[in-house]
């Protein structure tokens, strides 16, 4: 993150004398986390005022009484009106409004823009940052998983990095929380999942800066993923837990005034196991990407000897830090997601412990 | 979750667990709340006396959540 938004910052803090300094780092920052329509890589402005975008345009796919497929170019950075087989589309705080030939958008009480959006499928900036990590992906692990069989099982080049990690959360994570017998059928999921979510982070701490994991869309599907495999793979013992929690502790008719509150709680807890997933993901990285280029922001505000140097110091510094969140937070999605398919395959071994607790 | 485990790992993979749990005590506490909202609109109250009482219920709902689970992590 650090380059280009060191650069593209200084040019926009001396573009316009008009608007106060602060607010214009603010939307800096608002516009860096959201996720855009076409691939900048910076901004500057020229000493005739026009503005010059360095990068590369989109495709741009919509659902409007029919498929409409463009190229971003044609919204010139959302300066102007993208006329497609008569209709015209404004892009208006990074999202795709239906206007008229002047591309008016009418607001309601509250500011928000009334216009029809029509359904937006946009290769985004954020679409291709996932595409280009899970070609990555693909290309290194079956790389890898050749390089086995040419050297007779020895790791080379990349694989002696990787082999140990994958090991790691096979010996580590897989095994102790699911369980030896069950836990292949997961180790699948979990190394995907790892991978993604650590490299996408660390694509967002590269000068690229793209912001994936801290949309929660995406941590909000990478969820999605963990709540459907931890309920289609729940075993019998794992349901019987959700809608009968006490089990042959209590006899029926004491259980029945208890289970009106204690069932539909298991239940809200299916839900928010994977929403607290999301959230700690979604949250943790938007947050290391709002501090950094605050940070960096800062700079342009104290412009002094002693200020910027300190603002810059303390943005390296959280920078080495956000490196090892980044880890951290994909370890800790796996983690849970782990912990959570071990309950859902929990088989036998708690009802022999409850035996055993009676018993005594 | 037959495997013998190191402890240090245990405790690793408890204090994880346990940063779920403010999730659940927060979302039981919120909709608790939000429940005695609509029920103090629904009869027109002006104190909001159903508001009071239903977070309080959703406060001791959701502390008994933290101390079952809690109870299962000790096992």
């Amino acid at each position: 993150m650090g380059f280009t938004s060191y650069a593209s910052d200084k040019e926009n803090a001396t573009e316009e004398s008009g608007k106060d300094l602060k607010t214009e780092i603010k939307e800096y920052i608002q516009h860096h986390l959201q996720d855009s329509h076409d691939f900048s890589l910076f901004s500057y402005t020229k000493e005739n005022g026009e503005h010059k975008y360095v990068g590369f345009p989109l495709p741009i796919i919509l659902w409007d009484n029919g498929l409409k497929v463009f190229s971003s170019s044609k919204f010139h950075h959302g300066e102007e009106i993208a006329e497609v087989d008569g209709n015209h589309y404004k892009l208006y705080h990074s999202k795709i409004y239906k206007t008229d030939a002047h591309g008016a958008i009418n607001y309601d009480e509250e500011h928000h823009p009334t216009n029809a959006k029509p359904l937006d499928f946009s290769i985004t900036k954020n679409v291709v940052m996932i595409f280009i990590t899970g070609l990555l992906m693909l290309w290194l692990f079956t790389s890898l998983a050749k390089s086995y069989s040419k050297n007779n099982g020895v790791p080379t080049g990349a694989g002696r990095f990787f082999e140990p990690i994958v090991l790691y959360i096979r010996d580590d994570i897989a095994r102790p929380n699911i369980g030896e017998k069950r836990y292949k059928k997961y180790m699948p999921f979990l190394l995907t999942i790892f991978f993604f979510i650590w490299f996408l982070n660390i694509f967002g701490l590269t000068p690229l800066g793209i912001n994936v994991t801290g949309n929660i869309a995406i941590t909000f599907s990478l969820a999605i993923m963990t709540f459907l495999i931890t309920n289609f793979t729940g075993t019998k013992d794992y349901w019987m837990h959700q809608f009968d929690p006490l089990g042959k502790s209590l006899p029926w008719y004491g259980k029945i005034l208890l289970y009106i509150i204690l069932v539909p709680i298991e239940l809200l807890g299916l839900i928010i196991k994977p929403f607290s997933l999301l959230i700690r993901l979604y949250a943790n990285m938007q947050a290391g990407h709002i501090v950094l280029m605050s940070l960096i922001g800062l700079m342009f505000i104290f412009k002094s000897w002693l200020g910027s140097p300190l603002s810059f110091l303390l943005a390296f510094a959280i920078s080495l830090i956000e490196i090892l969140v980044a880890l951290l937070q994909a370890y800790i999605f796996t983690m849970l997601s782990a912990l959570y398919f071990g309950f859902a395959s929990e088989e036998h071994e708690h009802e022999h412990e409850h035996e055993a607790e009676l018993s005594h | 979750m037959s495997q013998q485990k190191p402890r240090k790992k245990n405790t690793l993979k408890n204090a994880l667990v346990l940063t779920g749990i403010a999730f659940e005590m927060g979302a039981i506490i919120f909709l608790a709340a939000n429940g005695g909202k609509w029920l103090d609109s629904y009869y027109g109250n002006e104190k909001r006396i159903f508001t009071a009482f239903a977070t309080l219920i959703g406060v001791a709902i959701s502390i008994w959540v933290v101390l079952r689970q809690l109870k299962r992590i000790n096992q």
